[in-house]
C-alpha cells in the first residue's frame, strides 16, 4: 500500500493551481485535505501522475458573512473548523450539525469542505445538505469564474460538472427565509461511517404556518446526492400534521430506486429512507414547536 | 509467634495486586521496539506478488520486467526455491479418535502449477525500498488459467465442486464423530426434541499491528537473526534451523513487542516467515517485510463459518438427555492446525452442563478461501453458540425461564473432576478440573437486576414503546493447555531481578503479572523485575503465547523459578549472616534474621557473594542466584462465565443499544486483577465486532469484497459499551497457582448472548436468531421475516 | 454480479446487429474501453480503463469474443479482462427484438471481478456496472442515429 510514483506541486495561488492542473494534463489532481485521494494512491487505484495540493492557497480558506445574510465559505476551509465556527453555527445550522456526522474529527481536522463536496461521493452528508439548502457553488478555471447551483453540480457516480482544470473554490449559502427549519437524519453502520441512507432536510414556512417549500436532500441512496421532489410534492401547501409527516415520508421513499451492497439491500435503504424522512420532519417541527413555546 | 508462612502463600503476597504496568511507559513514550522499527544498514525490502484468482492453474510467471526495475535486487518464484520449497508443516496431528478421516494439505511458501485463494503468495520481489518493491509487483505478468472456485462451504462436498487438493477425491479435509452414551436411545424417551441449522461466521483477527519480519544473516558469525511478530518465537526459530541447515543455536528469533496476535500470528510457517530468512542468506543483507493492510485480508489466517444441524433432547423437567450435532467447517485452502478448531466447537459446546448422552460429527472442509486457523476461541463461539440456542430453544417449548433451564443442568461442585468422555484438542480427554456455576448465575442475575428487568422495567419499557431485552448465557473455556513453558529468575548484583521467559508478548501484560509472579518469593515489588520474553538467545525452551496459556503454563514456571532462588538466596544468606534458613526473612530487597532487622544483607551483597571471584564454588551447588523451572499441566483447565446484557433495538432501522453489559469471569486465582479486566473488556469487544459488525464477505468467485477496514468493520469505542466484571475464583487444581487462563474468554459467548437478547428485546415478533453475525440489514431482513432461508426448518432426526 | 436490464435503440434491429459487428461501436458499448480492435473472426482485443472517482488507474487488457451468433436476433458476448488491479470475467447473453421500427436489447450479463477492484472497489463497481452497461448503449444508440 506503497502509492506509485509522483510529482507534487504546491502553489500559493488560485491561478497558479489552475496553471498547474492544466499543465499537468490528464494526469493533475488537486489535492485538498486528502481523505479519500490518499487511500486512493495507497491501493493504486489513483496513479495521478502529478498532486497539486491546494494546502498552501491561502485564498481558498475563510469563512465570510455575507450582507445578505448569506455565508460564503472557501473550499480549502477544514471542516473542523466549519463546524466550529460561530457564525457557520448561526447563519447555516444545517451545516454545523452535519458536520457532526462527518466522519471523526480527526478526520474533519484534515478534510475540507470543498475537497467533500467535489469529491461527490454519494454517501457523503454535505453534498446532500448543499441541496437541501440550495448553496451555490463558485468554480473557477482557465477561462475565469461560474457560478453552478449545488442543484445541478453533481451529475453521475463521483461525477461533477467540474472541469479537470477547473477548482471549486467557494460555496454560498444564501440565507433562510425566516422561520426556516433545518434537520439531519442518517443511519451508519457506526459512528462517523458514511451512511447507508440520510435525510438533510431544509422546511421553508409561509406566512400562514403552512410549508411553502420541503427541500429534502437524501444520501447513500442513488449514484448521486438526490433532492427528492416526490416528498416537496407532499408537503407544499399544507401544514406540518403527522398525516402530511407520513405522506412525505411514504413519497420520498416510494421514488428511489436506491442501490445494494454487502451493507445494505436496496429494500433496507428504501425504508430506512422512509423511516429517517419522517424523523427529520418531525424533529424540525419540534424545533419550531420548542422555538414557538419559548417565543 | 507464627511461623514464616509457606513458599506459595509468599508467593501469592503479590497475587491479586494491580500494580502500574511495567511495560506501559515504553509503550505509552513510544520507545518500545515492534519489528517495523528495526532498521539495519543495507537492509532491502520485500513485497509479493499474490493471486487474484480463488482457483486456478498457475501456467507462467514473467517477472522479466520486474528485475529491470530500478532498486529491485531480486525476484524469486517457487521454482527458484529448489530444494527449498516444501509445503508448511502440519501443526497439530489429529488426536487419536477412533474412525477418522483426516486429509493433510499445508501452505505452500510460493504457489506452484496451483493456486488455491486469492493473495495466495506467487512470487517474492526484494527492492532497495518497499515502494521500488511494490512498483515492481505491478510490472509481474501472472499466467492463470481459471478453474471453478468452491466460495460456499456447503458447496465444498457436492459433486462436481472443483477439487482443490487434486491427491484427494473431494474436498473433505477431516470427517469427525465424537459420541458418548446412545442419543438416539435417550433422546426418544424426551419431553422436548428441538433443533435447528445454526450458521456461524467468524471474522479477521484484524491486530493493530499487522504481521511483519526482519531477517538478517552474519556470514562470518554464521548466525542469522529473525525479528518476528510471531506468538511462538521457539518454534519459529527451530524450525527454521532444520530448513535452513543450521545449529539451532545460530538461530536468534526474537518476539519483540506485539501489537496484538489473537491466534493468527502462531501460525508458523507462514510463506513469508519462511521465505525472508532464506531470501537474507541468499543475498547476504538484512530483508523487512511488513504486511500491509490489505495483504492481511488474504494473507494471514482468519476464522470462518460452520454450519450446524444440532438438536437437544430434555425431559419435562428441562434436564438434558443429550445432544446431536452435525457440522461443517470451513478450513479455507490449506489445513495447518488439524483439527484444533471443529474441536474446540464440539467440546466447548457442551458448557457448564450435564450431557448423557452426545454424538457430535463434523466434517472439516477445503474451500478456495485464505487460511482458518484459531482466532481468539478458536471455535469455541460456534459451539457455545448452538448450545446456548438450543436451551433457548428448549426452554421456550417447555415455559420456563432461559436461565432457569441453565441453572438445572449446571454440573454441580461435586462432580468435579468431571469426564465428559470425549477428546479434547490437547489430545487429552476432556475432563473439566474445577468450577462452580451457580454462583456465577446467581452474581450475574444480582449485578444486572434480572428479576426487576423482567417483572417491572421491561414492561414498562414496552408500554413505552420501546423494544428492550435481557440475555444471560453461560459458556466455559478450556484453557492453559502444554505441553510445558519454563522461564529462568537471577537476581543480579545491582539488586534487581531478571526474568526470563520463551514465550512471546502481544500486550497481555506479562512484563508486569509475570513480575509479580516473580517477585512475590523473592520479596520484591513488581518493579523490581526486568522481564524478557520472546528472544530465544535468552531462553531457548517453549511453545508460545495461545491458547489461553501464557498466565497458566509460563506463570507457573515463573513462580516455581522464583522460588527455586528464593532457596538459593536464603542458602546464600545463611552462611553471610550465620542462622539458619528457617529463621530468615525475605522483604525490602534484603533478607534479615527474623526479629533482628539490623542483621540483614541485601540481595545486591548477596549476588556478588553468590559470584565470587576468589575461591571456588563449591561441589554440588551453582553459581549465582539464578535458577530455570519449567511447568507442564497434564491437562488444560476449565474456565467460566456468565455474561449478560440488556439491549435496545431499533425496530424500525434495525439498530441496536447495548444499554448494560454484565460479565462474571472465573479464571481461577487472579494475578493483577487490571490486566484480567483488560482481557475481558477487550474479548467482549472482539465478541461485539463477530456478533454485529465483522464479516468477511465473500462473493461466488471465493473474492473477499470488504478486504479494507472502509467495509470491514471493527468495533469502536462508540459501540462497545461499558462492561461491568466481577471475579469469582475456583482454583485449579492443575497448577500450583491455581490459575485458569483469560485470554480469550470475554469473545466466547457474546454471539449467543447477542442472539437471546435481541429476539427477548423484538418480543412476540422475534424471529429466530440462528445465525451470526448479524448487521443491521439482516436484522431488517430476519423482522420483515422475508427472508425463506432462514425460516426454522425442524431438524428431522433419522 | 447479476445485470439483467433492455434497452430501446432507435434504429431498427438489422441497423443494430451491424452496428454491433464494428469494433469500434462494439467498443462503445463496453464504456471505458480505450481501444478495441478485430484479432480475428469474432474475436476482439483492446484496452479498457474503468475511472470512477478515486478509481482512476484500473487498467484492463481486454478480450471480447461474440459467440452463439443468431442473426439479427441473438448473441452471447464473453469479455476477460486482465490489468495490475484486477480481473474482469463477464458473460452476456444478449437478444434483440423488433419493436416496430425499433430494437429492444435484452440482456442477462454476469459479471466476475477479483483482486484488488473486488476487494476495495467492489461496492463502486456494482454500481458503475448498472450505470454503465445503460450509457454504454446509449452512445451505440447515438452512433448508429
Amino acid at each position: 500500500m506503497k502509492p506509485a510514483p509522483f510529482d507534487y506541486v504546491r502553489p500559493d495561488s488560485i491561478e497558479g493551481a489552475i496553471d498547474a492542473l492544466r499543465e499537468g494534463g490528464p494526469g493533475a489532481k488537486a489535492l485538498a485535505g486528502g481523505q479519500s485521494l490518499i487511500p486512493a494512491l495507497n491501493f493504486r487505484l489513483a496513479q495521478p501522475s502529478l498532486l497539486v495540493d491546494l494546502a498552501g492557497v491561502d485564498a481558498l480558506r475563510g469563512i465570510r458573512s455575507d450582507e445578505d445574510g448569506g455565508l460564503t465559505i472557501g473550499a480549502m476551509t477544514r471542516q473542523r473548523t466549519v463546524e466550529r465556527s460561530d457564525v457557520a453555527g448561526e447563519r447555516a445550522p444545517l451545516v454545523s450539525e452535519t458536520m457532526a456526522l462527518v466522519a471523526h474529527p480527526q478526520i474533519r481536522n484534515r478534510g475540507t469542505l470543498g475537497g467533500s463536496l467535489a469529491h461527490a461521493d454519494p454517501a457523503a452528508e454535505l453534498p446532500a445538505a448543499m441541496l437541501a439548502l440550495d448553496a451555490v457553488f463558485r468554480l473557477h478555471g482557465p477561462a475565469g469564474s461560474r457560478r453552478v447551483p449545488a442543484r445541478d453540480f453533481y451529475i453521475g457516480l463521483f461525477e461533477t460538472v467540474l472541469a479537470p482544470d477547473e477548482l471549486l473554490v467557494e460555496i454560498e449559502i444564501p440565507a433562510p427565509p425566516p422561520g426556516s427549519r433545518f434537520a439531519i437524519e442518517e443511519v451508519s453502520r457506526r459512528h462517523g461511517d458514511f451512511a447507508l441512507a440520510g435525510v438533510a432536510i431544509a422546511l421553508t414556512p409561509a406566512d400562514d404556518g403552512s410549508i411553502s417549500d420541503a427541500a429534502i436532500g437524501l444520501f447513500g441512496v442513488g449514484d448521486r446526492p438526490i433532492l427528492s421532489t416526490a416528498g416537496n410534492a407532499v408537503l407544499r401547501g399544507r401544514s406540518l400534521d403527522a398525516a402530511a409527516i407520513a405522506e412525505a415520508a411514504e413519497a420520498t421513499a416510494d421514488a428511489l430506486d436506491p442501490p445494494g451492497d454487502i451493507h445494505a439491500s436496496p429494500a433496507y435503504r428504501r425504508h430506512l429512507v422512509r423511516v429517517l424522512t419522517r424523523r427529520a420532519l418531525e424533529r424540525a417541527n419540534e424545533a419550531r414547536e420548542t422555538r414557538d413555546r419559548g417565543g | 509467634m507464627s511461623r514464616p508462612s509457606e513458599p506459595a502463600e509468599r508467593a501469592s503476597s503479590l497475587l491479586g495486586a494491580a500494580p502500574r504496568r511495567n511495560e506501559d511507559e515504553r509503550l505509552l513514550t513510544g520507545t518500545a521496539l515492534f519489528v517495523d522499527d528495526v532498521h539495519l544498514d543495507g537492509m532491502l525490502h520485500a513485497a509479493f506478488v499474490r493471486s487474484d484468482h480463488a482457483h486456478g492453474r498457475l501456467r507462467g510467471v514473467d517477472l522479466s520486467a520486474a528485475r529491470a526495475h530500478p532498486g529491485v535486487v531480486a525476484a524469486w518464484v517457487a521454482e527458484d526455491l529448489g530444494d527449498y520449497w516444501a509445503p508448511g508443516p502440519l501443526l497439530v496431528p489429529p488426536p487419536p479418535i477412533e474412525r477418522l478421516t483426516f486429509r493433510s494439505a499445508t501452505q505452500v511458501p510460493l504457489a506452484r502449477d496451483k493456486v488455491r485463494h486469492v493473495g495466495e503468495a506467487i512470487a517474492l520481489i526484494v527492492a532497495r525500498s518497499r515502494y521500488e518493491a511494490e512498483d515492481a509487483v505491478a510490472l509481474v505478468e501472472v499466467d492463470i488459467e481459471p478453474l471453478p472456485p468452491v466460495a460456499r462451504t456447503e458447496d465444498s462436498l457436492a459433486e462436481g465442486a472443483g477439487r482443490i487438493h487434486e491427491q484427494f477425491d473431494s474436498n473433505l479435509a477431516a470427517h469427525v464423530v465424537q459420541s458418548k452414551g446412545d442419543y438416539e436411545r435417550a433422546a426418544s424417551g424426551a419431553t422436548v426434541r428441538v433443533g435447528r441449522r445454526f450458521r456461524i461466521d467468524r471474522g479477521a483477527s484484524a491486530p493493530i499491528e499487522n504481521r511483519g519480519i526482519v531477517a538478517s544473516w552474519d556470514e562470518r558469525a554464521g548466525e542469522l537473526t529473525v525479528w518476528d511478530t510471531t506468538q511462538a518465537p521457539i518454534p519459529i526459530r527451530n524450525g527454521l534451523a532444520d530448513m535452513l541447515g543450521l545449529p539451532e543455536t545460530h538461530v536468534r528469533v526474537i518476539a519483540p513487542f506485539i501489537g496484538g496476535g489473537f491466534g493468527p500470528k502462531i501460525m508458523m510457517f507462514y510463506p513469508e516467515e519462511v521465505l525472508l530468512p532464506w531470501a537474507a542468506v541468499r543475498l547476504g543483507r538484512p530483508v523487512k517485510w511488513i504486511e500491509d493492510r490489505q495483504e492481511s485480508f488474504f494473507a494471514t489466517t482468519q476464522e470462518r463459518e460452520q454450519i450446524h444441524d444440532a438438536e437437544i433432547a430434555v425431559d419435562a423437567d428441562g434436564r438434558i438427555i443429550g445432544v446431536s450435532d452435525s457440522f461443517l467447517c470451513d478450513s479455507g485452502a490449506y489445513n495447518p492446525y488439524g483439527l484444533t478448531v471443529p474441536i474446540n466447537s464440539q467440546c466447548t459446546l457442551l458448557g457448564q452442563y450435564r450431557v448423557p448422552n452426545y454424538e457430535s460429527e463434523f466434517r472439516l472442509v477445503y474451500t478456495n478461501k485464505p487460511i482458518v486457523t484459531p482466532v481468539r476461541g478458536a471455535g469455541r463461539q460456534h459451539g457455545v453458540f448452538v448450545m446456548e440456542r438450543l436451551l433457548d430453544l428448549a426452554a421456550a417449548e417447555l415455559g420456563i425461564d432461559p436461565t432457569e433451564i441453565r441453572r438445572r443442568n449446571f454440573l454441580t461442585p461435586d462432580e468435579f473432576p468431571h469426564d465428559h468422555e470425549i477428546l479434547y484438542q490437547d489430545f487429552a480427554p476432556l475432563v473439566y478440573d474445577s468450577g462452580d456455576y451457580e454462583p456465577a448465575l446467581d452474581r450475574a442475575l444480582e449485578m444486572i437486576d434480572y428479576e426487576a428487568f423482567r417483572a417491572t422495567e421491561q414492561p414498562a419499557l414496552r408500554a413505552a414503546g420501546r423494544q428492550v431485552g435481557i440475555g444471560v448465557v453461560c459458556y466455559v473455556e478450556g484453557t492453559g493447555i502444554g505441553p510445558y513453558e519454563g522461564a529462568r529468575v537471577s537476581v543480579r548484583s545491582d539488586g534487581r531481578v531478571s526474568l526470563v521467559t520463551g514465550v512471546g508478548t502481544q500486550g497481555q501484560g506479562h512484563f508486569t503479572s509475570f513480575a509479580q509472579l516473580a517477585a512475590g518469593p523473592l520479596g520484591l515489588d513488581a518493579a523490581d523485575v526486568d522481564v524478557v520474553t520472546g528472544d530465544t538467545a535468552k531462553f531457548s525452551w517453549g511453545t508460545g503465547t495461545f491458547a489461553s496459556r501464557g498466565a497458566v503454563v509460563a506463570g507457573n514456571a515463573c513462580h516455581a523459578a522464583a522460588i527455586a532462588v528464593r532457596e538459593k538466596v536464603l542458602a546464600v544468606a545463611s552462611d553471610a549472616l550465620e542462622a539458619a534458613p528457617d529463621d530468615l526473612e525475605v522483604g525490602g530487597g534484603a533478607v534479615h534474621v527474623r526479629g533482628v532487622p539490623e542483621r540483614r544483607i541485601t540481595l545486591a551483597e548477596l549476588a556478588v557473594r553468590a559470584n565470587p571471584l576468589r575461591g571456588a564454588v563449591k561441589p554440588g551447588t551453582e553459581p549465582g542466584l539464578e535458577a530455570t523451572a519449567y511447568f507442564g499441566p497434564e491437562r488444560g483447565c476449565t474456565a467460566s462465565g456468565v455474561h449478560a446484557m440488556i439491549v435496545e433495538v431499533d425496530p424500525e432501522t434495525a439498530m441496536l443499544e447495548i444499554l448494560r453489559y454484565v460479565v462474571v469471569h472465573d479464571c481461577g486465582t487472579i494475578i493483577n486483577p487490571t490486566i484480567v479486566n483488560g482481557q475481558i473488556h477487550g474479548g467482549v469487544a472482539h465478541g461485539i465486532g463477530n456478533a454485529f459488525f465483522e464479516q468477511l464477505v465473500f462473493d461466488e468467485g471465493a473474492q473477499l469484497l470488504n478486504a479494507s477496514f472502509m467495509d470491514y468493520l471493527l468495533p469502536t469505542a462508540t459501540d462497545v459499551p461499558f462492561i461491568e466484571t466481577a471475579h469469582l475464583c475456583t482454583p485449579s487444581p492443575l497448577n500450583p497457582l491455581g490459575i485458569k487462563g483469560v485470554g480469550e474468554a470475554g469473545a466466547i459467548p457474546v454471539a449467543a448472548l447477542f442472539a437471546q437478547a435481541i429476539e427477548d428485546a423484538l418480543g412476540e415478533q422475534a424471529p429466530e436468531v440462528l445465525e451470526m453475525p448479524l448487521s443491521p440489514d439482516r436484522l431488517f431482513a430476519l423482522i420483515r421475516g422475508n427472508d425463506a432461508a432462514t425460516r426454522p426448518a425442524r431438524r428431522t432426526v433419522p | 454480479m447479476l445485470i439483467e436490464s433492455e434497452y430501446l435503440f432507435g434504429a431498427d434491429r438489422d441497423a443494430v446487429w451491424d452496428a454491433l459487428q464494428d469494433p469500434e461501436i462494439l467498443g462503445r458499448a463496453l464504456p471505458g474501453t480505450e481501444r478495441l480492435e478485430r484479432v480475428g473472426g469474432h474475436l476482439y482485443a483492446g484496452v479498457m480503463v474503468v475511472g470512477v472517482g478515486p478509481v482512476t488507474a484500473a487498467r484492463f487488457d481486454i478480450s471480447v469474443e461474440l459467440t452463439n451468433l443468431v442473426p439479427p436476433e441473438a448473441f452471447t458476448m464473453i469479455v476477460g479482462g486482465q490489468g495490475r488491479a484486477g480481473f474482469i470475467d463477464g458473460r452476456a447473453d444478449v437478444r434483440l427484438e423488433e419493436r416496430g421500427t425499433r430494437c429492444l436489447m435484452r440482456y442477462r450479463a454476469d459479471l466476475q471481478v477479483g483482486g484488488l477492484v473486488a476487494a476495495v472497489g467492489k461496492p463502486l463497481l456494482d454500481t458503475v456496472g448498472r450505470n454503465m452497461s445503460h450509457k454504454g448503449l446509449e452512445a451505440v444508440d447515438r452512433m448508429i442515429g
